[in-house]
């Protein structure tokens, strides 16, 4: 969960006054390391001067909203192959990095789709298929008003999909259900009401053409 | 690759005007036709001076971003101006607010001072996120797993907001 302080500490963070201008070279330099073409000691060393020149955090603030729009790939949208983890030696690779706790869920979940399949050289090979549905936004953490699309993993076609928003107070926002495709534009009536910087959780829930049903996590996104 | 666009000033208009839209501050999102009309005659004189240049998204996102720069430079210079301007001075000056700079700016102070005390991988990771990055744009940019950069900021937001509560500060 976001703490409830993030906005505004990028706010007070995007406030700092501006001392001095950062030079041309620094503007381009930050317009690549922005959409994740700098080498790691090129970003360091840009995020540090982003800490001491609040120009050079002006610039890439402004460098990511016009690479949010173009949709330059800071984060590639995952295929559906990448997402679908085989096998338990790959489920736990890909488990990785994960809590205790979600690690235990999957394997759960990895468990219940454990099927056998064609018999080799006299054992049983097994093979498992966990469906993770995953936030696909570009900046997952903001809904735009001006666009407010949510975009998640697609998952085979025929698959169905409903979507649930609320506030982080759980205060019911918007729903949709019977969705063919793995986006929804949320009405723009259902935001009219919420101030900018309102925590909203998302989630989807998928139902595939067997009839099986999958759930996302919850997704959390700054409205703005 | 982003592919090649049309080379029509006219046509190149619109997604100009949506990349001046998002690289504005929001005072100076009233003028995103005139922003995006100086886009434009900047991107008219570079085309003159390299015709035969690949015109991508990625070029034209990048002509709005150094738009925008110049005119905040150009206001700011203005500002500085006007307040030595004594003519000038029931005017309102061009840029943000002064009372939200005022404000923000003992608390940025303080981020940046909670910033240098953090530990290196969470101090990059909270600046990005700071800079209005997602979590997962984080752990794409610093190479970290999505879980890692997951708890790396948000523990760190923890102890950055009691980090700069306890200079004071209540942002």
């Amino acid at each position: 969960m976001t703490p409830d302080t993030a906005p505004d500490l990028r706010a007070a963070f995007a406030a700092r006054p501006v001392v001095a201008e950062a030079d041309e070279d620094t503007l381009q330099a930050v317009w690549r390391a922005a959409s994740g073409q700098a080498s790691a000691e090129e970003l360091a060393a840009l995020l540090q001067r982003v800490r001491d020149e609040p120009s050079v955090a002006e610039a890439w603030r402004m460098a990511r909203a016009v690479h949010e729009e173009f949709e330059e790939p800071v984060v590639e949208a995952a295929p559906v192959e990448s997402n679908v983890v085989r096998g338990p030696a790959h489920w736990w690779r890909g488990a990785t990095g994960m809590g205790i706790g979600t690690v235990m869920a999957m394997a759960a979940v990895a468990v219940m789709y454990v099927v056998p399949v064609e018999p080799v050289g006299g054992g049983v090979a097994m093979r498992a298929e966990v469906v993770r549905i995953e936030n696909t936004l570009l900046y997952a953490g903001v809904i735009e008003r001006s666009r407010p699309v949510l975009r998640w993993t697609a998952l085979p076609e025929g698959t169905s999909y409903s979507v649930t928003i609320t506030t982080d107070a759980l205060v019911s926002v918007a729903r949709a259900g019977a969705l063919d495709t793995p986006e929804w534009v949320i009405p723009a009536d259902a935001l009219a009401g919420l101030p900018d910087g309102t925590v909203l959780l998302w989630r989807v829930e998928a139902t595939l053409p067997d009839g099986a049903r999958h759930r996302s996590a919850t997704f959390d996104a700054v409205l703005r | 690759m982003s592919p090649e666009l049309p080379r029509t000033l006219a046509e190149l208009q619109r997604p100009l005007a949506a990349a001046v839209r998002k690289a504005a501050p929001s005072w100076l999102r009233d003028e995103t036709d005139d922003l995006t009309q100086l886009a434009l005659l900047r991107l008219d004189r570079a085309l003159k001076r390299e015709p035969d240049r690949r015109l991508t998204r990625a070029y034209l996102g990048r002509i709005a971003y150094t738009t925008v720069i110049d005119e905040i430079r150009k206001r700011r210079k203005e500002r500085e101006h006007a307040a030595f301007d004594v003519e000038s001075a029931d005017r309102p000056a061009p840029g943000p607010d002064p009372e939200r700079l005022a404000a923000g700016s003992g608390a940025g102070a303080a981020i940046t001072e909670c910033l240098e005390a953090a530990a290196p991988r969470a101090r990059d990771a909270l600046t990005l996120y700071l800079l209005g990055h997602s979590v997962p744009e984080i752990s794409k940019l610093l190479d970290h797993t999505r879980k890692t950069a997951e708890n790396i900021v948000y523990r760190g937001l923890t102890v950055l907001r009691r980090c700069v509560e306890a200079k004071g500060y209540r942002p």
